[in-house]
């Protein structure tokens, strides 16, 4: 069992190689930054870091992406290819105020 | 406390219809005795299972969870396909188990957050109230289908709502970062967006998807074939005893 989830996740080395990572951080159930720019047309690797004492649920239907991010610890989320547009995700647990957009552009219109 | 109302309600829908079908389909009625063995193994193996995640989630580069969730879906279906075939209480043990595991990891972590306000207990409440209110209304459903058009309608139900959990497998698989879902084929979302109410029973209870991609309908179609395929054989079995 060992040896199939092994070379399970060695086969899938290649899809997460040279991926472009961002991240964002939820504290007092807010996310930071809110509005984060990322490149259309690639997939990217989202890293979570959760600061906060409670659980909480990443959450957005745009995304198609659900994901319980557990408090204290970093949570990986992978994302796209993503035509550009905006995709706005939520915390499930604190809708209110754990908001959050994601700014896909073409890699030339990026700002630095 | 509409909050934590809703939150209830999203959660907890989906393995309160399981359980619905589930004790539609197991026809034997349930004992004392294997209605503690049942307690017991949905019991342990779900708060050993949330009790482990935090440390899970770290596991494989941050992916555990994920992994985690893709195996108990796996075995969800596993049991789904084995109690259609077989009519095995470890088919139907294994199924809520599994389904529990995989449904309430999302819910209880929340719930079991050190304070818990008289809001949210409320709506907490309220929501428990609810969704126990529709297992019952489904349960009486699927057995006045079972009475007047005999069992394949509700084998279709619950084939499809199997069949949606595998979809659901695939969303999770691409949040892992394994594959790239294929763009939608079609967009039915001004008909019945799948976030709506109607939207999200139709989720729940047949596995409804309203931008569904080429990759998502052939897992389904596939995956309902398998389960009809399986609940098939097991009646002309039937028939042969007789």
């Amino acid at each position: 069992m060992q040896r199939l989830i092994w070379t399970l996740l060695l086969l899938s080395m290649p899809a997460f190689a040279e991926l472009k990572e961002f991240k964002l951080v939820l504290k007092d159930h807010l996310f930071y930054p809110a509005r984060m720019e990322v490149p259309s047309g690639e997939k990217i690797r989202l890293l979570v870091h959760n600061l906060d004492g409670d659980p909480e649920e990443f959450d957005s239907f745009d995304l198609n992406r659900e994901k319980v991010l557990f408090p204290g610890r970093i949570n990986v989320i992978y994302v796209g290819p993503l035509a550009p547009g905006e995709y706005f995700f939520f915390g499930e647990f604190a809708p209110d105020t754990a908001r959050g957009t994601l700014v896909a552009v073409p890699i030339e219109e990026q700002r630095p | 406390m509409i909050n934590s109302l809703l939150v209830t309600i999203n959660q907890l829908l989906p393995p309160a219809v399981l359980l619905v079908f589930a004790l539609v389909l197991h026809v034997k009625p349930l004992g004392r005795k294997r209605w503690l063995i049942l307690a017991l193994w949905l019991v342990v193996p779900t708060l050993s299972y949330i009790l482990a995640l935090e440390q899970i989630s770290q596991w494989f580069d941050y992916l555990g969870f994920e992994y985690s969730q893709m195996l108990l879906v796996a075995l969800l279906v596993l049991a789904a396909l084995s109690g259609l075939a077989l009519r095995l209480w470890a088919s139907f043990v294994l199924l809520l188990a599994s389904a529990s595991c995989l449904y309430l990891s999302h819910y209880l972590p929340w719930l079991l957050q050190g304070h818990m306000e008289l809001a949210r207990a409320l709506g907490v409440c309220l929501g428990v109230g609810i969704v126990g209110s529709f297992a019952i209304l489904f349960y009486f459903f699927l057995t006045w289908l079972a009475e007047h058009y005999g069992p394949w309608g509700v084998l279709g139900l619950f084939s499809m709502h199997i069949a949606g959990s595998m979809v659901g497998m695939l969303d999770i698989a691409a949040g892992a970062g394994l594959l790239t879902m294929p763009s939608p084929l079609v967009d039915l979302r001004t008909l019945l967006d799948e976030h709506s109410i109607f939207g999200r029973l139709a989720k729940v209870v047949v596995g409804y998807e309203a931008t569904p991609s080429s990759l998502s309908l052939w897992v389904y179609i596939l995956t309902l074939l398998a389960l009809l395929g399986a609940a098939n054989w097991q009646r002309s079995r039937q028939k042969c005893d007789i």
